[in-house]
Formats: C-alpha cells, sequence, structure tokens
C-alpha cells in the first residue's frame, strides 16, 4: 500500500545498508521488569540512579537498540538518533502535583534530564559507549521522520560511521485516557541500525537497504504514507518487499529488499 | 571545494535586546542581563536570579491580540523568525518548497504542560492534548513549506541546527534554510530542577555578579533564556538576489562524552574530538583560529574541563587565542544558547571586537587561557570557534567567518 513513487525524486540519492533492524512492544505494567532485565545486556550497565530514572521511552529504546545492533562489533564511531513521543508524561504528572504541596522543594533533578527529547539518545551513547553524534528528532505526533531526516544529514556529513535510529511512543497516546488507566497500554519502539552503502555493492545487495530520495523542486508533494511508528510496525522483519514513506515534503525514504 | 555558506539574516530576541543592534551594543559593552527573577514566586527556589524576558515585542505581521495570545516562546519565534527573513528579505520566497526550516529545541511539550499546568490546567495527564512544536505557529505564520527538522542535544541544540542546515544547503536539499532555536526557560519548574539539581548559583544577593565562567568563585550557571534565528543561504544563491552577508558557516563538528547523563567528563578527550573536527571540516588551521567563543557555563567542573580541553587542542597556541563565555552576561539559554552565542559571534565579526567574559576577577588555575576579561578587546578577526556542550554527553564546535 505503501509503493507509490509518484513524481521526479530523483535530484538526490543516496543508499544505506540495514544491518540490523527491531521492533519491540510492551505493556505499560510490564516496563518495570524490562528496566531491570535490560541492564545486564547492556555493553556499559547503567548505574542503579541512573537506571530508575529513566523514562519508560529510554527502557524500550535500550531494549530496541540492544536486539538492532547484536551483530555490530563495535560502535564507537557510530552515532545515535531517537525520535520519542513526548517522554515524560508521569514523572511531570508527579511533579506538578508535588509542585502544588510543596512548591520547588518537590521538584525532582532528573526531571530535566531524563525526561527531555535529547535524553534517550544521551542514555543510549552512554549504554553502548557510542562517542558519534547523539541527539533527539521530533518529539511529537507526526514528527517521526524528523529522526530520518537528521539521520542521513549525519551520514551524508561524515558525522558518523554508521546510525541507530529509534522510534517509541505509546501505541494509543491519541486515545483520550487518563494515568490511572494506563496499565494496559503499550508502548512501542522500532530500530534500525544503517551504514552508508558502499558503491561496489550497490547491485549486489546482500542486505536490505534504505535509499532517500529528494527534489528540492518538486512541483508537488509525493503521495506517499508518511513515516510514522505505526506505519514502519508494518514493514516485515525481514524487508522483503518495497516499502515507501515520505519523510519530509519532498523527501523520500524507500526500504529495499536484499537482492541476493 | 564546497561553495560557501553564508548567513544573510538575523533575528535574537534575549534579555540582552531585541535586535542585532540592540544586542551587540550591550555586549560590547559588558553589561549584566541577570536580575532576581519576578515572574512568579520564588520562595523555596535555591536559585532566584535568571537573565528573562519580561515581555517580547510585538510583531507586525499580525494582530496584537493574536500574537499576545500565542505563549511567550511562540511569540519569540514569530520575532526572530519575522526579524531574521526581513532582514535577509526573503518572504517572498518562503512559499517554495525549496525552504528548510532546522531548528534545536529542549523539549516544548514539557514547558507546554507546564504553561497549562499553571493556568489551572490538566493537559499533561490527557494524551492527546499535546500543542504543536513552539515552532509550528511562526512556520505556519511565514508559509514555509520545505523539510523541516526539530534537533535536541539539550544546550548544544542550535549549534547542531546551524550546522545540519549548512549541510542541507550543500547537499542540495533546499536553497534557503532558517535556523537557530528560541527557548523560553525561566519557569516555575525549570527553576526549581535545575536549581534542585544543584546546577545553578546560589549567589541570589548579586545577580550580576552570579554567573562568573572561569572565575574561582563560581557556583553554578544562571538560567536564561531568548534566541536567535539565522537565514542560511549558499553563496552563489544569495549574490544572484544581491543579498548581504553576515557572516559565514565554514564548518561543524560533533562527539559524544558517552560519560553521564548530566556530568562532564574529566577526561576532555570527546570535546577535543568535536573542536578538531570542526577545524577539519572547515579547513582551518589551528593558528587561523582568532577566537574562541567558550561553552563557559560558569560551572565548576565544565568550565575546567572546556579549558582543559582548549589547551590540549591548540597546545602552544593557546595562549594566542583569545577565549570569552557571554553568558557571564546572558545567562544560559539552554537549547538556544549557541544560537545566542553564534549572534555574538558575528557581533565579534562584524565589528572587530571580542566580548568579554564579565566577572572574572579571580582566574581559576586550571581555567587558564587566553581570557577576554571584564572589558572588550578590538581585534582583527577572521574565523572564530563556538564551542558548545549539553547534557546526554554532546559535545559540538562551529567554526564561522568574517563576511
Amino acid at each position: 500500500m505503501f509503493k507509490i513513487v509518484s513524481e521526479e525524486i530523483s535530484s538526490g540519492n543516496t543508499s544505506y545498508q540495514i544491518l540490523g533492524s527491531s521492533k519491540f512492544t510492551v505493556l505499560n505494567s510490564e516496563i518495570a521488569k524490562l528496566r531491570t532485565e535490560i541492564n545486564p545486556s547492556l555493553p556499559n550497565p547503567l548505574t542503579t540512579s541512573i537506571l530508575k530514572y529513566l523514562d519508560d521511552q529510554t527502557v524500550i529504546a535500550l531494549q530496541c537498540t540492544h536486539e538492532a545492533t547484536k551483530d555490530i562489533k563495535n560502535l564507537a564511531n557510530w552515532g545515535v538518533i531517537v525520535s520519542p513521543k513526548h517522554p515524560g508524561r508521569k514523572r511531570v504528572s508527579g511533579a506538578f502535583e508535588k509542585f502544588k504541596l510543596e512548591s520547588a522543594w518537590g521538584i525532582s533533578p532528573h526531571l530535566v534530564p531524563v525526561d527531555s527529547l535529547h535524553s534517550p539518545s544521551g542514555i543510549i551513547s552512554l549504554a553502548y559507549q557510542i562517542n558519534g553524534i547523539n541527539l533527539g528528532a521530533g518529539g511529537f505526533a507526526g514528527m517521526e521522520g524528523h529522526a530520518l531526516l537528521a539521520g542521513f544529514t549525519s551520514l551524508e556529513n561524515n558525522f558518523a560511521e554508521g546510525l541507530i535510529l529509534i522510534w517509541t511512543g505509546y501505541r494509543e497516546e491519541f486515545s483520550n485516557c487518563n494515568l490511572d488507566s494506563t496499565n494496559s497500554q503499550i508502548l512501542e519502539g522500532y530500530a534500525l541500525a544503517i551504514t552508508k552503502q558502499k558503491s561496489a555493492d550497490t547491485n549486489k545487495r546482500t542486505r536490505a537497504g534504505l535509499n532517500i530520495s529528494w527534489n528540492k523542486n518538486a512541483k508537488n508533494p509525493a503521495f506517499v504514507a508518511p513515516l510514522s511508528l505505526e506505519n514502519l510496525f508494518q514493514i516485515p522483519d525481514n524487508f522483503q518487499t518495497d516499502w515507501t514513506f515520505q519523510i519530509a515534503i519532498n523527501v523520500l525514504a524507500d526500504f529495499i529488499p536484499a537482492s541476493i | 571545494m564546497d561553495e560557501e555558506i553564508w548567513i544573510t539574516g538575523v533575528g535574537v530576541g534575549c534579555p540582552m535586546g531585541f535586535s542585532l543592534a540592540e544586542f551587540s551594543k550591550l555586549l560590547l559593552e559588558g553589561k549584566s542581563a541577570v536580575r532576581k527573577v519576578e515572574l512568579f514566586d520564588i520562595t523555596n527556589h535555591p536559585s532566584q536570579i535568571a537573565a528573562y524576558i519580561d515581555e517580547v515585542p510585538a510583531s507586525k505581521k499580525i494582530p496584537n491580540e493574536t500574537f499576545r495570545s500565542r505563549s511567550k516562546a511562540e511569540q519569540l519565534y514569530i520575532h526572530c523568525m519575522g526579524q531574521a527573513i526581513a532582514d535577509a528579505d526573503i518572504e517572498k520566497e518562503l512559499t517554495r518548497k525549496n525552504c528548510g526550516l532546522l531548528l534545536g529545541t529542549g523539549s516544548d511539550w514539557l514547558l507546554s504542560w507546564e504553561e497549562n499546568f499553571f493556568l489551572g490546567g490538566d493537559n499533561y495527564k490527557l494524551p492527546g492534548r499535546e500543542t504543536a512544536p513552539y515552532f509550528q505557529f511562526a512556520k505556519d505564520l511565514y508559509q514555509i513549506e520545505g523539510p523541516v527538522l526539530q534537533v535536541s542535544t539539550a544546550c548544544a541544540s542550535a549549534n547542531h541546527s546551524l550546522i545540519f542546515g549548512a549541510n542541507w544547503l550543500k547537499m542540495g536539499l533546499v536553497d534557503i534554510c532558517i535556523v537557530g532555536a528560541c527557548s523560553i526557560n525561566v519557569t516555575p519548574i525549570t527553576l526549581a530542577s535545575f536549581g534542585n539539581l544543584r546546577a545553578l548559583s546560589r549567589r541570589n544577593d548579586a545577580p550580576e555578579q552570579a554567573s562568573r565562567p572561569f572565575d574561582k568563585g563560581r557556583d553554578g550557571f544562571v538560567l536564561g533564556e531568548g534566541g536567535a534565528i539565522f537565514i542560511l543561504e549558499k553563496a552563489s544563491h544569495a549574490k544572484n538576489r544581491r543579498a548581504s552577508c553576515h557572516g559565514k558557516i565554514l564548518g561543524g563538528g560533533f562527539s559524544s562524552d558517552a560519560f553521564h547523563p548530566v556530568i562532564p567528563n574529566p577526561d576532555t578527550s570527546q570535546i577535543e574530538i568535536a573542536i578538531k573536527n570542526a577545524l577539519n571540516n572547515s579547513q582551518t588551521n589551528l593558528d587561523a583560529v582568532d577566537y574562541i567563543n567558550a561553552h563557559g557555563t560558569s560551572t565548576p567542573v565544565g568550565d575546567a574541563g572546556e579549558a582543559n580541553a582548549i589547551r590540549n587542542v591548540f597546545a602552544n597556541q593557546f595562549r594566542n587565542i583569545p577565549v570569552s563565555s557571554i553568558k557571564s552576561m546572558a545567562g544560559h539559554a539552554l537549547a538556544a544558547s549557541s544560537a545566542i552565542e553564534a549572534a555574538a559571534c558575528l557581533v565579534a565579526l562584524q565589528q572587530q571586537a571580542i566580548p568579554p567574559t564579565i566577572n572574572l576577577e579571580n582566574l581559576d588555575p586550571a581555567c587558564d587561557l587566553n581570557h577576554v576579561a571584564n572589558t572588550t578587546v578590538e581585534k582583527k578577526l577572521k574565523r572564530v570557534v563556538s564551542n558548545s556542550f549539553g547534557f546526554g554527553g554532546s559535545n559540538s564546535c562551529i567554526v564561522l567567518g568574517k563576511a
């Protein structure tokens, strides 16, 4: 349903190899367990004082990173970009209630460091000892394409050898349920580990690829589904067919199966 | 060789002024904008001072009533973006899709929840009530149709937006790119959170002396706010429409500490890598750097680390390169700090004068550098470097050139 390459998106084009991917869902009620289970598997396990304050979306981002990078030996020169959807709701809710009672004394010093847009990527860079670029992108629902825009800008300009791109969010973020009934809510995460495609590999891909194409003079917006967490979840794990998404008004992302 | 990237428009809004000219005047006079917070009840706040904006000037683009109905952060984007667009004279270009918008941010939703909470609302409890990011209203107002990207590396965010924007132009993704950041930070929750983190100065009885980067008596940063927006174009595009050039983006570099979510790594090798990457990327020799605009937040650990990294990168040349931190006057505007500091670098390049680090009375030996202390210094400047580092271990460095 997304294979509609409509017009002259061709003034720029770049390809990446997908070295790993993962998708993960967890019930809100299971996050506490995941929080402790994930830590021993991290290359640089987090201290308890860091681990216990992580936002839920950072926890699932760590899990997704673990799966997507399991075949990659050295991530030191890689980068990580995370696009969460307004993290921090739980902690902020508590903070506001405490502020009512205790004013400034009730506010956690962890609020800004762990619940901001930059927080998940910072934690992943720490846990995986990634010294390349780490940043948050987007942050609001509907802005998931920002991670890919930031990602291909980084790779095209050699700001990292490879990139872990991660999208996280609650599936029912837009439903009108309040915090008292969130235990059945589903938290989702999707990750890709990509590197620049070597030119010699172009016609004989042993791995699935991601092609980004753009045309700054495109006359009409391409009629293609937007890149979103929901749409990413529809891609089969083995990328056996082409999937195309729009990531900006004149930029498309094509997921391409391996050719052999 | 890549074509030059020109800055053809600048919009500034911060406690030191609402235009580049106003900002330039206070900056070179060495005037502090830090004062006691009077925006809300500061009882129980460990830090009770900040450099903050009382009111954003009204915009001619929309009726005053509409302007004032928007949040202060949205007003600031309208002001800065409008000023930059007018300065570059590009409004007629903006309905085309080849104009991109690439901004640095912190976490708009946290601030919008807080704003709503203090108005008696409960948006924070109810998914789906998130408002749009703060730049959205200005984007729609100016009908910007090209690619949009919002990035966050905490306090280094704006440097990333400037460097990414320059690269979008080089890649041919857009012909014009609007970059920078605006950030309203002086709010009850943000002041309390950073205060309780013990990151802020508690020199509450002497606000103007509280931000003192590299000084022995420094005790934390002073919260600031504001923003700066820039219009970027390739030189050929700018020349074709006879646009003037404020300065050039020559390159940038990044790295991550991978050390701690908040604490800077005492091993400064990753900061050094970010600076070296920026120098390599901009083809700048060590001896070609005429000024370093330091991140210099006025925190004990951060300032000493940055000074160490500068000494290591520039080796025996470090004494020849003047260094200053404008956070001594403007406070720390978090996600927007490197945008305001890029504007300060343009002022330095245009005026051929280096703004000082004020309150630098008793230099910390761990911060030994060629400091421009307390008074502006005139100097021929062609290439300047601006460092910015953020929570999450993000390090960034941008190199700017004279027009």
